[in-house]
């Protein structure tokens, strides 16, 4: 079961090794104390804890407290360009879902990763980051919803509303098809996706943190036995 | 007692205090014992016990195995068998107990030290093959033969060839199944026996023909015994019988207990405040390798939590917590609870007496636990908690002055 739930959430990927030494990236823009602010204030205070069992209200406190702490554990992160492997654990748990008969699948089930509260913060400040660099170079499809803040499913579906009454006006037969890639989430080949962002122009600091905090992760998971 | 024939098989121990034990029906089959253990080649470890109901004879022997020694009741033509690995016998004693019978052996495990970490030194697996007799009235095994009341751990595995809603309730059976199967699932329930089969996993799927699926090899475990009782699977392949191999491990309870978690509600942030104000971050490293970069943040990230965690309390037993409550009871609590709503909703007869049955053994192991953490309570006592348990027994004493409407003191 161990076997078959590590292959279905956690598909083989080629290893990746950092570099021996790491450089500050000089188009790595300054961290601000707004960023970090803001951060955290998209956090809710009831969020499930991760590996260090710390809240994000206590974080929240402690930023009010001193805005120096966080910014000086997170500004070297970021301009050097590096997501730490003490980053990157986390909690799994599995959760059934509800509906599927047999629980030896693993499409039985759903798996939540709780990370270091300190991990999320660093990722709320990267992620916005990226989306403004991406939306700049013109990387993001216009019809993408998924993922972005601002759009959801109901604009998904008004815009292929759209696109079907635009081609019955003159009078054409349309046909939606759709598509549900399975697991597609899980075996997305991380070097060419980095590949696809240095080409775009993304800096190459935002490519490095995002390439690396997917890399290396560790979650030991749990679930309820029968 | 054993060794027919042999074969040379190599393959890794048991883990010591790590106990596996397979049950398996062999259908009488040959073939089917060598797939079973030639499966064992295939898992990290061999089992340390595999019991076998309906094990292949010939000349009143059973086959052998290179790494196990068998153990049979001494009759013409045995239905039970127990096979132990032998690093196994070389770290344990095991006695077997034969009754006379060719349907039900017991091995007594000791150990001068205390096993699976606790302060047990022994205990007892009863491996049985019951069949009907008499058309279909009279079960070979007795339910008293199987759930006894000992002081001991047990374990007691078998092809009972009985049909319960307990087990399987999403089949529908007749009253006489219904009728046979009660009183062993009643004299369990007596004795504080769990099931360990996860209801409707089935044991028994016919090879061939429509006959249904069946859950007819069960497993239960004592009080005693199933805080050590680890997991219940069948993983391994079929063998060629029409029962599935089941796998039950035992290992020592998880005694360490869960850290105190901190209120981070009531964190002293007054006190905090000024410290997190003056508190410093070393400078991180120039140019670092990844290894250092990941040491001075884990460094720092440590400190700060320190800190934190220092002004903040943690939390404590709430006053209404049970000490007599055990996981073991959660589990009936939600096994009672489950079979009550669907008797509810549903009606049937034979759900209400599955809802009765898991009533009746919820309620039997509250007064168990509660009785033995009493027990417990006189038997620890010091010269403090003995008046607490006084307490318990008299109760509280009435107040000396009544209480006067509309006066503030006695006077």
């Amino acid at each position: 079961m161990n076997k078959v739930l590590l292959e279905h959430f956690f598909p083989p990927k080629d290893p990746f090794s950092p570099p021996p030494r790491l450089r500050p990236q000089k188009k790595a823009p300054p961290l601000w104390k707004e960023e970090v602010a803001t951060a955290l204030s998209k956090h809710s205070h009831t969020s499930a804890l991760g590996p260090d069992g710390i809240p994000y209200s206590t974080w929240k406190q402690v930023n009010r407290i001193s805005h120096s702490v966080l910014l000086e554990i997170l500004f070297p992160l970021v301009s050097l360009g590096y997501h730490p492997a003490s980053l990157t654990g986390s909690n799994g748990i599995l959760l059934d879902k509800s509906g599927k008969p047999s629980s030896k699948s693993p499409a039985s089930f759903r798996i939540i990763a709780l990370i270091r509260t300190v991990s999320k913060i660093l990722g709320r400040i990267i992620v916005p980051r990226l989306l403004m660099a991406a939306r700049a170079k013109w990387l993001l499809n216009p019809n993408q919803c998924g993922s972005l803040p601002g759009l959801s499913t109901y604009d998904a579906v008004l815009t292929l509303f759209n696109y079907v009454k635009t081609l019955q006006r003159p009078r054409l037969k349309v046909s939606s098809l759709f598509w549900d890639i399975k697991a597609g989430f899980n075996k997305v080949d991380n070097s060419t996706q980095a590949r696809i962002l240095r080409e775009g122009g993304i800096p190459p600091y935002l490519v490095s943190v995002y390439r690396r905090s997917l890399a290396n992760g560790a979650a030991p998971s749990s679930f309820r036995g029968p | 007692m054993n060794n027919h024939t042999t074969r040379s098989r190599k393959g890794p121990a048991p883990i010591p205090n790590l106990f596996s034990i397979v049950q398996h029906n062999c259908f009488g089959s040959w073939d089917v014992f060598l797939s079973l253990f030639e499966l064992f080649k295939e898992a990290t470890t061999y089992p340390s016990v595999v019991f076998l109901q309906e094990a292949p004879v010939r000349k009143a022997h059973l086959p052998s195995f290179n790494g196990f020694r068998s153990f049979f009741p001494p009759v013409r033509k045995p239905r039970v068998a127990a096979y132990v690995h032998i690093s196994f016998l070389a770290s344990f004693s095991v006695l077997p107990r034969f009754r006379g019978v060719d349907d039900a052996l017991a091995l007594d495990i000791s150990s001068q030290e205390p096993l699976f970490g606790t302060s047990f030194h022994s205990f007892r697996l009863i491996n049985a093959y019951s069949t009907n007799t008499h058309d279909h009235c009279v079960d070979s095994v007795s339910p008293e033969t199987l759930f006894l009341t000992l002081e001991v751990a047990l374990l007691v595995v078998g092809d009972l060839n009985i049909h319960n809603p307990l087990s399987d309730p999403l089949s529908s059976f007749s009253p006489r199944e219904i009728g046979s199967s009660t009183p062993y699932f009643e004299m369990a329930a007596e004795a504080g026996f769990a099931l360990l089969n996860p209801p409707g996993e089935y044991t028994r799927v016919p090879l061939v023909g429509k006959a249904r699926s069946l859950v007819i090899d069960l497993s239960f475990a004592n009080p005693l015994l199933l805080p050590m009782v680890k997991g219940w699977e069948v993983s391994l392949p079929l063998t060629g019988s029409d029962h599935v191999p089941i796998t039950i491990t035992l290992a020592p309870p998880n005694q360490i207990p869960s850290p105190r978690r901190p209120r981070w509600a009531d964190t002293d942030w007054e006190t905090l405040s000024p410290i997190i104000k003056s508190f410093q971050i070393p400078p991180a490293p120039l140019s670092p390798s990844p290894t250092d970069l990941d040491a001075w943040l884990a460094g720092s990230l440590d400190r700060l939590t320190a800190l934190l965690k220092e002004h903040t309390p943690v939390s404590r037993r709430s006053h209404y917590s049970k000490l007599w409550w055990s996981p073991h009871l959660t589990t009936l609590r939600c096994k009672f609870h489950k079979a009550s709503r669907t008797a509810r909703k549903h009606g049937t007869l034979a759900l209400r007496d599955v809802a009765n049955t898991s009533k009746a053994v919820y309620f039997k192991a509250i007064k168990a636990a509660k009785n033995k953490h009493w027990s417990s309570l006189l038997l620890n006592a010091t010269p403090q908690s003995l008046w607490t348990a006084k307490r318990f027994v008299y109760g509280r004493t009435p107040p000396r002055f009544p209480t006067l409407p509309g006066a503030e003191t006695p006077q």
